[in-house]
């Protein structure tokens, strides 16, 4: 505690001055209980006949002349007066001798009177001592007994005293522990604000710190800043470049483009007019056959006719020659032989227009035949011309198709449509969070003008929530851009979303 | 024999070659935007819930929110629906609903035009809570993460002059809604700490004129002394079991980590240099996360319950400290040499970077999803509290509060 006290010079104090407080408590309170106590010599006792000793000397004395103040006169007027006093003084002194011995005398002889006086006084007082004596023996014990009770009463006062002065050092001992706890919190307070105060100077060293680090870093910043302007203008540059590069690219498959149109067309006006002339024959063909069947229909009406009238024909040789036959079978004795022979050149006839009527009959059936071999030799002529023609219009398709644009064309446009497409769907694709090993893959294809002909999600392995996205990015990519070769168009794309 | 040998050659050459031609055209897509799932929330019928909601997922910045005005039809819950102009619209999915005492809503997906989900919430005397419960669930569909808008807030408040302040420790919603004073005083209060059930908070008051660690139940407002040794006791945190307290005590001089049972007995050091150490957080029931100058300048440490020197964990910046943990992200203020910012830093990567844009952030707080941050700063010439998403993108001041306030303390899920 003391090593804590002299530590700080405020408790220091303070416990002095209590300690003082203390002693001085103590010693008034010593004082207090001895003054009020008279002592026992003090205690008045009554003695008859005797007048007290301070009676007598404690009569005032007339001052035999006045008593000037020298301090109010000048030294010249005070030698003066002091001269003149001096002769008055010694007057005074010879009257006063004068009067003195005539005093003596009469002293002497009162003197004398007051012995004489005072032995019998003397007398009466011893007698009335002894009077007293007894009486005084007694008033010694009522004292006795009064003493006694006053060292009691002292003895109490002193207990007391002793009680007061315990609780007056209790009091100073709780005293004194406010003023250490008083202290220990003043030191305690006195540790925070020693504390704070390191904290404001380590925050005065931060800050300085800061500020240097802040020109620093502002150095840094402007560095940056510098570097970053050099980067910016790289990438300016660099997109200037990519810019004319690409508008060259532009510029070059527009041409290419153009060209390739103007191509198209050309075979697709090609291909009309292969197109309108194979409709062309195909009319003529199909005229040239009605032409053939209405002619073939003619030939058989004019057969049947034909075919008709030599029957009748023959109906009526028949009857002819029955009837001549029976004319001659009247004359045939006479014509038989004429008859015979004219049998023989009928039949020989008749063999004749059969074999006519056959010749003719099969000239006319080889004559359909022929024309309806040719019909159909034509027929088939035009068809597998037609055919030749569909086959060769699909021939030619599929050799656009395949060989129209180059293959590598066509693959240098399936590149670059391709990153157009990654390019508009990862732009419209907000990718959830933690989407670290998900994968998922669609299959797309887009119809003219670039919108979604089918959408299928073929594999997920994410959360829902990465499965939705992907369906809902490439909705939102519609329209998609569109392709350099059209031949792209409604192909099947795989999309393949692995962030 | 040689004609059918070279006409199948042919055959099968061009065969080739149109297979070849014909190959399917595959696109790789490594990257997306984060600008934010667009959502169209229709004004609820019957309520007004839908502003709740919309504020709630607006602080997230993980979503960007499309005006309904642009649906081109009329929208409620069970009605048709044209796919087409939602599409247009850019959003990508569509909330409606209906208030009649219940919450009822669905999420529509406006890209393939179905219903996605669908939900009721029961009644509720609290109603903003029931908005906040829909946000949640909404949160949830479409992130896959669990919704942090049905938690609290705790923080201190401090208001009359300088010498005279009266400290209130409060608990509100987490967008500030509906605060409670649980606790009053005229001395300091700080560093309220959640514990993990959410039914109670340890906190630092100077109401004795020292430090002393009390933890108040909130049903029953009953507190205790938790902790009230020599020197200062200071900045408590409840490990996630709920068994423990880390805390920093200075009885053997200068501020040290030490660990406590949640009942006060078991006091244990677990640091043990002669720096700074203060500010324990939690990474897990074993590892602690502190704040200690032992590199000259506070940066933060790891170290576990079983003591033992502490491996330095920020090198960013010259000064890092008040850390708070969500599974691997951690908050911290970071001096960026003209003003305290909040980072949040990925523990396995160390990436970080700075999400908000005051001049003096302190005392940052994660939600208990990890996707957003609560923190104390200025505005006004008085201290406010802002929250700011984990992705940086959206900030927004708290802005019910009238008093200064600070050390704001986000409560873990409450169900």
């Amino acid at each position: 505690m003391f090593k804590e006290l002299l530590k700080n010079p405020v408790a220091l104090f303070w416990a002095i001055i209590i300690h003082l407080l203390v002693l001085i408590l103590l010693i008034v309170g010593f004082q207090l209980n001895k003054t009020p106590q008279p002592p026992e010599e003090s205690v008045a006792v009554a003695v008859n006949g005797l007048k007290p000793l301070a009676e007598q000397t404690s009569e005032p004395i007339e001052a035999p002349y006045p008593i000037d103040d020298p301090t109010s006169k000048t030294k010249a007027q005070a030698e003066a007066q002091a001269k003149a006093e001096q002769e008055a003084e010694r007057q005074r002194l010879a009257e006063a001798k004068k009067r003195q011995q005539a005093e003596q005398a009469a002293l002497e002889a009162e003197r004398k009177q007051e012995a004489a006086e005072r032995k019998r006084q003397a007398e009466q007082e011893r007698q009335q001592a002894l009077a007293d004596a007894s009486k005084a023996k007694a008033e010694a014990a009522k004292a006795e007994a009064e003493r006694q009770q006053a060292l009691q009463a002292e003895r109490e006062r002193k207990e007391a005293a002793e009680q007061a002065l315990e609780e007056a050092q209790r009091k100073a001992d709780a005293a004194e522990q406010a003023l250490a706890e008083k202290q220990r919190q003043q030191a305690l307070a006195e540790e925070q604000e020693r504390q704070a105060a390191a904290e404001r100077e380590l925050e005065r060293e931060r800050r300085k710190a800061e500020a240097v680090e802040k020109q620093l870093a502002e150095e840094r910043q402007a560095r940056l800043q510098a570097e970053q302007a050099w980067e910016e203008k790289q990438k300016q540059l660099q997109a200037e470049r990519d810019a004319e590069q690409q508008a060259l690219i532009r510029r070059v498959e527009a041409e290419a483009r153009q060209q390739r149109e103007a191509e198209e067309k050309q075979q697709a006006a090609e291909i009309e007019r292969k197109i309108k002339e194979a409709e062309e024959k195909r009319l003529a063909d199909e005229k040239r056959q009605a032409e053939e069947k209405a002619l073939a229909e003619k030939r058989a009406a004019y057969q049947e006719k034909w075919k008709a009238e030599q029957e009748k024909l023959k109906q009526e040789a028949e009857a002819k020659a029955k009837s001549e036959a029976d004319k001659q079978r009247a004359e045939e004795a006479a014509k038989r032989k004429a008859e015979e022979e004219r049998k023989l050149a009928e039949a020989k006839t008749r063999e004749d227009q059969e074999r006519r009527l056959r010749e003719t009959s099969e000239r006319a059936r080889e004559q359909r035949a022929r024309d309806q071999a040719e019909a159909e030799a034509k027929t088939k002529v035009a068809e597998e011309r037609a055919k030749q023609e569909a086959e060769k219009a699909r021939q030619e398709a599929i050799a656009k198709q395949n060989s129209g644009p180059s293959p590598q064309a066509m693959e240098n446009a399936a590149l670059a449509w391709g990153a157009q497409i990654k390019r508009r769907v990862s732009s419209r694709w907000n990718q959830p969070t933690d989407t670290f090993g998900m994968r998922a893959t669609v299959s797309l294809s887009i119809k003219p003008p670039g919108h979604i002909r089918d959408l299928r999600v073929t594999d997920c392995n994410g959360s829902p929530q990465f499965c939705e996205s992907l369906t809902a990015a490439l909705y939102k990519s519609e329209p998609f851009p569109e392709p350099d070769l059209p031949e792209l168009y409604n192909q099947n794309l795989r999309l393949i979303f692995e962030p | 024999m040689k004609h059918p040998l070279i006409v199948l050659l042919l055959f099968v050459s061009g065969l080739m070659v149109s297979m070849t031609s014909r190959a399917e055209l595959v696109i790789r897509i490594t990257d997306g935007t984060n600008d934010g799932i667009p959502v169209m929330i229709v004004p609820f019928q019957g309520g007004d819930l839908a502003g709740v909601i919309e504020a709630d997922l607006q602080r997230t910045g993980l979503f960007t929110l499309i005006d309904p005005a642009k649906a081109g039809q009329a929208l409620g819950l069970g009605q048709p629906f044209q796919t087409e102009p939602l599409r247009a619209s850019g959003a990508e999915y569509v909330i409606v609903g209906k208030q009649a005492g219940s919450l009822e809503f669905e999420i529509l997906n406006a890209a393939t035009g179905q219903r996605a989900a669908g939900y009721r919430i029961a009644q509720s005397s609290n109603t903003r809570r029931m908005g906040h419960k829909a946000a949640d669930l909404i949160f949830e569909r479409l992130t896959g993460k669990r919704g942090a808008f049905d938690t609290q807030v705790a923080y201190v408040s401090a208001s009359g002059p300088p010498k005279a302040q009266t400290y209130q420790l409060i608990v509100a919603d987490a967008d500030g809604f509906n605060p409670r004073t649980i606790l009053r005083s005229n001395k300091p209060v700080m560093s309220p700490s959640w514990a993990p059930d959410g039914s109670r908070l340890a906190y630092v008051s100077y109401e004795s004129d020292r430090s002393v660690i009390y933890v108040q139940d909130l049903v029953s407002g009953a507190k205790r002394v938790l902790a009230d040794h020599p020197g200062m006791n200071a900045a408590p945190a409840w490990s996630p079991d709920g068994r423990f307290l880390a805390m920093s005590l200075s009885q053997e001089g200068n501020p040290d980590i030490y660990l406590m049972d949640a009942n006060g007995g078991g006091l244990r050091q677990i640091t043990t240099t002669k720096a700074i150490d203060t500010e324990p957080a939690w990474a897990n029931n074993n590892t602690i996360i502190y704040t200690s100058d032992e590199s000259g300048r506070p940066q933060l440490y790891r170290t576990t319950v079983a003591g033992g020197e502490g491996s330095r964990l920020t090198f960013t910046g010259e000064y890092n400290a008040a850390p708070s943990i969500v599974g691997n992200t951690i908050a911290m203020v970071r001096d960026i040499g003209s003003a305290n910012r909040i980072a949040l830093m990925n523990a396995a990567s160390k990436d970080s970077r700075l999400v908000s844009e005051g001049s003096y952030d302190e005392s940052p707080a994660l939600a208990p999803n990890g996707e957003m941050v609560i923190y104390a700063t200025e505005a006004g010439g008085r201290g406010v509290l802002a929250v700011a998403s984990a992705n940086g993108k959206a900030r927004q001041v708290l802005a019910t509060q009238v008093d200064d306030v600070r050390d704001p303390a986000w409560s873990p899920y409450l169900d």
